[in-house]
């Protein structure tokens, strides 16, 4: 994996994280899970990996996180979407839009 | 990532990383648990089911890996912030509470700072004075050089020139030695005539043993210091060069006539200290055959080759002295070397004694200023007792807490650290403009870089020692009975009350301590000032009258004799005499002398100091002629061989001839020297010539006969000595115009010099001492009123009981005393054990004088009696009502 794309990956894993908490508080399965419908199972990671990324994003202060419990009762940590997070997220998803409106204009672009 | 709080941080998170690692893997663990539970809800055996969820969820142990690395750094990140959040809270929290509490700021401040302050100050001199590398390259290989004669019972002689060339020749250790010898010299062809000090180097001097850059021109030749070459050369010191030549580049072309022989310069030496600050001009000393063997003359010091040690170079230098002694059985029986390293050129003995003194004396200043800061810090940290339990009980934690004490004090004592330089810098500047001329260097003095590390690491040490006491006491408090007691307590806690006695008996030990130091040094000096002088000193000027050596013997005399008679002539003058050295002055000429018909005395021939004067010595310093007479004109007519007429202090008279009439009685002179045969005109009174602080000198005097010795006239006046300086400059200027008059001052300001030296240190010790003793009051009477305070309720009930006044009195007192006793066995015994390194500092008092110790126990007993006494005499007029209100 060259470098250019595992940090497209990783700053696309980041977006679509923050993304996941703007609705609510969220541990870290429940985000797989919210990945895993919302993209209707397109998007299938290797769901371990969040973890390194959901502390990388804590450190840099887009995300908190508490002790909290689960829906079954269970001991979880619960991330949540901080100011700055939130500011980051608009930043992206800007962007993205913007790229991916590059890159459409590149592929409807005809012969000629 | 280098700070010590990081690297603390670090630390701490890796103890903490167990506790990360376990978190991690609980919310990892969560996550396969989840997993699998949804992959059996779909149907799936729960091998298959794991299996599926491992898949999904990625190499477990790898991505446990980077989740631990990602989490520590986040809790890394996160521990600092909440560290430097809780200093800034502990510091805004000390700050609140200086500003809430002015007089309490304000006393601790101002106490610190006194303490700070001082030690400051003394440190930078201790720093200058000896602590900082001489100016020279590798200066460690710098040695200073002697003769012994260990049988005669003598160590440290300067070298005799005739051994020094062979020491410098033959010793296989060194890489140079040179010789160094103070003179002085006529200046002229310049307006007015003037006398210049000159020191006499061999040519290696600084080029090759001290090893110094010149700052112009060069250094001396190696050839300059033999007969052979030209040795009319000359180098500037540094001074010299700035205030002849304002540091011109011209001072190279320059020529100087010294005793009326032209020398070329060639160079100017930089400033420095010491040896390149002795003498305003130096030049070769140069090599002739007839060096003597037994006049020690020379200052010496050597440069040892590279690895060589200070004994090697010391065991080199005694073989060359074996083979010299070979050589020269007489002149040099027993003659052996002693060498120093170049740590003593800095300061003498005494001086550097003198200064760790200073520095211990502000050591305890500063002991006893954190004592009672500490006490304050306790006191109030009691009086914060709810308060602190309230915080514990709702989480602060124990070490938070301490934390919290510290952060406090150590602002504390920054703050006044950082007053204290201030008033080190003051200080700095009253002890250089208050000291003697003899502590070399203390003009130099200034706040370096190692005195503000010193300054800081006591404003550091004060801080920890004054905050961890009292911060250990508050947090070990147990939270729930002091919340149950409401923080009150009869008379404080058993452990705090013992605390507050320890307080008290350390301030009275180390004052006493401190006290005895000045009280020992206050004798002393009186002593010395008290001292049977044996000559006057008020109303006497002395001068050098620089007569050249062009002068031959008869023609000496007459100036001398003539001049004094013109002198005597002015109408001031009570009367005057011309002298070869001055009294006081330190230097001196010696000779051997023994009775005729005794040539050898049991225990060696006896030593005594000569010295040539005119007619009227003796009266005009007031020194009484015992027997016999003073001499006369006619005495100066004596023939070359015939006996010379001598007078000589009593103490000779004694040795010599005791119970009998020495009058007419021969003397033999420069006995196992020369030898002359002298006649004893009659005898005078005994001088402490050599400075008060010596013993009376044994002296013989002599008629002012020779050439070579220029006089020092001394002139007794009835008014303010200086006043006949003009008259005298005349005088002169109408007998020789070339002859300069040098070194002018009064009997009384060579007297004040002579003694500087002990003044100096007493006034500074007698000062911190008393600073000490009114810390240690202040702090004991603190403690005494605090802790009566706390007994207000037992008292109250003690009144209500019927016990009387005097009782409580009484009782109140006792309880006081108690630790002031303490501190005063353990002050005296400290007192006694470190008194001894001051024995050398003392003059005719015993560091043991029972006067001294007993007049501070004294003096401390009624000090600590009276701040007892007056919070018991208030405690014992409570009102019981009042008292049981009291909270």
């Amino acid at each position: 994996m060259s470098h250019a794309k595992a940090d497209l990956l990783r700053g696309t894993l980041d977006f679509l994280i923050l993304k996941a908490l703007t609705f609510q508080p969220q541990h870290g399965y429940g985000i797989a899970r919210w990945l895993e419908e919302s993209s209707d199972d397109l998007l299938r990671i290797e769901e371990g990996s969040l973890y390194p990324a959901l502390y990388r994003m804590e450190r840099r202060g887009w995300i908190r996180s508490e002790w909290g419990f689960s829906e079954a009762n269970r001991k979880a940590r619960y991330y949540r979407l901080t100011a700055r997070g939130r500011e980051q997220l608009e930043a992206q998803a800007e962007g993205w839009d913007r790229l991916v409106e590059a890159i459409s204009l590149v592929l409807r672009k005809q012969p000629g | 990532m280098s700070s010590p709080v990081d690297r603390w941080i670090r630390i701490w998170s890796r103890l903490s990383r167990r506790r990360l690692k376990g978190e991690v893997e609980d919310e990892l663990d969560f996550h396969m648990e989840m997993l699998v539970r949804r992959f059996r809800s779909q149907g799936m055996d729960p091998a298959r089911a794991r299996a599926a969820a491992e898949d999904r969820f990625g190499d477990p142990s790898r991505i446990r890996r980077r989740a631990v690395r990602a989490e520590s750094s986040r809790v890394r990140q996160e521990e600092r912030a909440l560290y430097m959040d809780n200093l800034r809270q502990d510091l805004r929290f000390a700050l609140r509470q200086l500003w809430k509490r002015p007089v309490f700021s304000i006393i601790a401040l101002s106490m610190l700072a006194l303490g700070i302050g001082a030690n400051t100050a003394i440190f930078s001199v201790v720093y200058t004075v000896l602590l900082k590398p001489l100016p020279f390259p590798e200066p460690e290989r710098l040695v200073r050089i002697w003769e012994s004669r260990i049988e005669q019972g003598w160590e440290r002689a300067s070298v005799a020139p005739g051994n020094f060339w062979d020491l410098r020749e033959m010793n296989r250790t060194f890489e140079d030695l040179g010789a160094y010898r103070f003179s002085s010299a006529n200046l002229t062809g310049m307006e007015i005539p003037e006398r210049l000090s000159v020191g006499r180097v061999s040519a290696g001097f600084f080029g090759q043993v001290l090893a110094v850059r010149p700052v112009l021109g060069r250094t001396f030749l190696p050839g300059e210091d033999q007969p052979s070459g030209e040795s009319r050369v000359a180098m500037l010191s540094h001074q010299f060069w700035q205030s002849r030549f304002g540091g011109d580049l011209s001072a190279l072309d320059a020529r100087l006539t010294l005793d009326g022989e032209s020398y070329e310069v060639v160079g100017v030496l930089p400033a420095g200290r010491p040896w390149l600050d002795y003498a305003d001009v130096y030049v070769p000393m140069v090599r002739s055959p007839e060096d003597t063997r037994s006049s020690f003359e020379l200052a010496v010091i050597g440069r040892l080759r590279p690895g060589i040690t200070l004994e090697g170079g010391r065991r080199d230098l005694e073989a060359v002295a074996r083979r010299l002694e070979e050589a020269f059985p007489d002149a040099l029986a027993g003659i052996g070397i002693t060498v120093g390293s170049s740590r003593e050129w800095a300061a003498n003995a005494e001086t550097r004694r003198a200064l760790w003194l200073l520095l211990g004396a502000v050591g305890f200043l500063l002991m006893i200023a954190c004592v009672n800061l500490g006490n304050l810090f306790l006191a109030r940290a009691t009086g914060r007792v709810r308060e602190t339990a309230i915080r514990a009980a709702t989480g602060a934690s124990r070490g938070r807490l301490i934390r919290q004490g510290l952060t406090e004090s150590l602002f504390v004592s920054l703050v006044g650290a950082g007053m204290g330089l201030g008033l080190g810098v003051w200080g700095v500047a009253a002890i250089t403009a208050m000291a003697p001329g003899q502590i070399p260097g203390l003009n130099e003095v200034a706040i370096t870089g190692w005195v503000l590390t010193f300054t800081l690491g006591a404003g550091v040490l004060t801080g920890v020692l004054t905050g961890l006491v009292p911060a250990l006491q508050a947090s070990g408090e147990d939270a729930a009975s002091t919340l149950r007691t409401g923080g009150r307590s009869v008379s404080g806690s058993r452990g705090q009350r013992r605390l507050r006695g320890g307080l008290v008996s350390a301030e009275v030990a180390l004052s006493l301590i401190l006290l005895v130091g000045a009280g020992l040094l206050i004798r002393s000096f009186g002593e010395l000032m008290g001292a049977e002088r044996g000559f006057e000193t008020d109303h006497r000027l002395i001068a050098s009258v620089n007569v050249p050596d062009t002068y031959g013997p008869a023609e000496a005399t007459e100036f001398n004799l003539q001049l004094v008679e013109r002198i005597s002539a002015l109408p001031p003058v009570v009367s005057t005499a011309a002298v070869h050295i001055r009294p006081l002055a330190g230097g001196s000429t010696g000779l051997g002398f023994v009775r005729p018909d005794d040539p050898e005395p049991e225990g060696g021939i006896p030593w005594a100091s000569w010295r040539l004067i005119t007619p009227g010595y003796f009266e005009t310093l007031g020194v009484p002629i015992l027997r016999g007479r003073d001499f006369t004109r006619d005495d100066f007519a004596f023939t070359g061989d015939g006996h010379l007429p001598v007078l000589i202090s009593r103490r000779i008279a004694d040795l010599l001839w005791p119970g009998e009439d020495p009058l007419g009685r021969t003397i033999t002179l420069w006995a196992g020297q020369t030898g002359r045969p002298g006649e004893v005109l009659g005898v005078v009174g005994d001088m402490r010539e050599r400075g008060i602080d010596q013993g009376p000198t044994l002296a013989v005097y002599l008629p002012y006969v020779a050439s070579g010795w220029p006089p020092d006239v001394v002139i007794h006046t009835a008014g303010e000595p200086t006043a006949v300086v003009p008259a005298l400059r005349q005088i002169l200027v109408e007998m020789d115009p070339n002859i300069p008059l040098s070194d002018i001052t009064t009997l009384e300001e060579m007297l004040g010099q002579s003694v500087g030296g002990q003044r100096f240190l007493m006034v500074l010790v007698s000062l911190f001492a008393s600073l000490a003793l009114l810390l240690a009051l202040a702090g004991v009477y603190g403690v005494q009123s605090y802790s009566v305070a706390q007994q207000t309720q037992e008292i109250g009930v003690r009144v209500a009981m019927g016990a009387s006044r005097g009782q409580i009195l009484r009782k109140v007192i006792l309880q006081a005393m108690r630790p002031a006793f303490l501190g005063l066995a353990l002050g005296i015994g400290g007192a006694f054990a470190l008194s001894r390194f001051m024995a050398g500092l003392l003059f005719q008092v015993e560091p043991s004088d029972p006067t001294t110790y007993v007049g501070v126990a004294g003096v401390l007993c009624v000090a600590a009696l009276l701040s007892a006494w007056l919070p018991a005499r208030r405690a014992a007029g409570v009102d019981p009502v009042i008292a049981f209100r009291t909270e």
